[in-house]
């Protein structure tokens, strides 16, 4: 079955497309030779299959071993839609050379501890700095 | 007709033949480390290799309620009401898997006694199920048997421990 963070959805696609799981929800580990994911909030497992049945979102084996499916499905699982490359749907800011633009720290631009700065940008914090 | 004389009237009496009864027909086939496995959205025909049985109760008059060779449920005559229980455990590979049960008679419109019955308690976790089907055998089910059919949907599905229980309830 197809396995895969959603770039449009969002969501974990488990198997079928309509069966749709938040980010980070869900694990992956090995029991009794065989893949379990479990749904973390209530810790009921939702699949118990072998790691050969575990497709990636091309149809293609999500790997040869039971550590390297484990692996691909926690990546899949730990995908984001607010960090670069997810399609996100977080707002990016664009702060011009020499301008300041101040951030506050319960912004999603915080998201992760990360701010990008363009180069010449000069970038002002306001209130409790998590990491930059 | 059999008769048993009464030494307190000095008459002979008729017996009445023992027509109720019932039977159990147990898979050695199939176990916990080495499951049955339908996979997802096939039908099959459940099997029972019949190695272990309690036939000692049978009707009299009746060698079988239940033929291995041909996997059938085999009623012992037309216009019968029996009970049969199936039972089995399973463990499904996904919690939206569910199991689609039916006897088929050969009948036009399908299996009989249809049920349906999920996995509330997760993937990869035993569920002991049974499924009892109270009914008549008419000409399709005397004639043809019954076969014992499961589809396995949303999920794959290993099957063991599969017990079939045959009684007849009423006879014709």
């Amino acid at each position: 079955m197809r396995i895969y963070y959603d770039e449009v959805s969002k969501n974990i696609v488990l198997g079928a497309t309509t069966r749709l799981f938040a980010t980070e929800s869900l694990v992956a580990s090995a029991d009794r030779g065989r893949v379990s994911v479990v749904y973390r909030a209530n810790n009921f497992r939702e699949l118990f299959i072998r790691h050969t049945q575990v497709l990636r979102e091309d149809g293609s084996p999500a790997g040869s071993t039971l550590t390297a499916v484990i692996d691909y499905l926690n990546t899949e699982f730990n995908k984001s839609p607010f960090v670069e490359g997810g399609g996100s749907a977080a707002v990016p800011i664009y702060v011009q050379p020499n301008e300041v633009y101040t951030v506050s720290t319960d912004t999603q631009a915080l998201f992760r501890k990360r701010i990008k700065i363009g180069d010449g940008a000069r970038i002002k914090l306001k209130g409790i700095l998590v990491g930059v | 007709m059999s008769y048993k004389f009464n030494p307190f009237t000095g008459t002979f009496d008729l017996v009445t033949p023992v027509l109720t009864g019932w039977a159990q027909y147990l898979d050695t086939e199939y176990s916990a480390a080495s499951p049955f496995e339908i996979v997802e959205g096939t039908t099959v025909t459940l099997p029972n290799n019949a190695g272990n049985n309690i036939i000692t109760y049978l009707p009299q008059g009746v060698t079988a309620l239940y033929d291995a060779s041909t996997q059938k449920l085999t009623p012992a005559a037309v216009g019968d009401y029996n009970a049969i229980t199936v039972r089995f455990n399973a463990e499904a590979s996904s919690t939206s898997a569910y199991l689609e049960f039916g006897i088929d008679t050969g009948n036009p419109a399908g299996p009989i006694f249809r049920d349906v019955k999920v996995f509330p308690k997760g993937a990869g976790v035993v569920h002991p199920f049974t499924f009892t089907c109270m009914g008549f055998s008419l000409n399709n089910f005397k004639n043809n048997g019954g076969i014992v059919k499961i589809t396995a949907t949303g999920g794959d599905v290993e099957i063991y421990d599969i017990n079939y229980h045959f009684a007849r309830l009423i006879p014709a």
